[in-house]
């Protein structure tokens, strides 16, 4: 399975998540999706290098508005 | 509330620290689960919830609109902030200060650079910090998908001249490097 494939893949199940208002799913795979487009065409090993490379912050936020 | 203000004997202004400090909210070391990072929404009042999250925060970030009315308020929060910084939490450091609800492609006009020229940057002196005031360069545009759709619109394909997943990085990086995040 080429890395594109996978993306569109995941793009789909994004617009599924989306659809019955699972807002953080497809958040997750809508940026794991974002990810794979910015690395198409990439080998499977340089992705997983690209993966480890880029940790995202874990980060939360906290509305006292 | 009065329960609440009076519990424990530890000061009201100290609890989110403290939660934060418990362990299991932040990460302290990689192996952790905790987060990389909490952001604080605080009004721009002295309000208990305001007065916590200074208190508990590493850095402060101001959003403000480009306007007259708007910017005017800026110096005057600014001076409330470093009286806090003074006070009670002297970690606190500014970030800067980030424009919003700009032209959609996130070009600034005459009036609103004038804006900055004047009241802007005289609000930042009101910060007195050993690093000084900032004003981001990338504003934050107004954009209808930014607040109609999740992430603000980060994963909009629009058509615009700049796109609003561009912007949010540029901004992202921006900030990264003026909190030198790791």
């Amino acid at each position: 399975m080429k890395v594109a494939e996978i993306r569109e893949a995941l793009d789909e199940f994004g617009r599924l998540y989306a659809d019955h208002g699972r807002a953080a799913e497809a958040t997750a795979l809508r940026t794991l999706t974002v990810f794979l487009k910015d690395h198409e065409g990439s080998s499977v090993s340089a992705l997983a290098s690209a993966i480890r490379a880029s940790r995202p912050k874990k980060a939360t936020s906290i509305d006292l508005a | 509330m009065v329960q609440w203000v009076m519990r424990g004997g530890s000061d009201v202004r100290y609890r989110l620290i403290e939660v934060f400090m418990k362990g299991g909210v932040l990460k302290g070391r990689p192996q952790d689960n905790g987060f990389d990072i909490v952001i604080i929404d605080a009004p721009p009042r002295l309000t208990t919830a305001t007065v916590n999250a200074l208190c508990a925060s590493t850095h402060l970030l101001v959003p403000t609109a480009l306007t007259p009315i708007s910017a005017r308020a800026v110096g005057p929060f600014l001076k409330m902030a470093r009286g806090i910084r003074v006070e009670l939490n002297q970690e606190l450091r500014l970030a800067g200060v980030v424009g919003t609800l700009t032209s959609p492609d996130g070009s600034l006009n005459a009036r609103e650079q004038q804006l900055i020229k004047t009241i802007v940057d005289d609000a930042l002196q009101e910060w007195k910090g050993a690093e000084g005031g900032y004003m981001f360069k990338r504003t934050i545009p107004r954009r209808a998908s930014m607040s109609t759709t999740d992430a603000l619109g980060y994963f909009v394909d629009d058509d615009a001249k700049i796109s609003i997943r561009d912007i949010l990085d540029e901004f992202g990086a921006e900030l990264g490097e003026r909190i030198k995040l790791p």
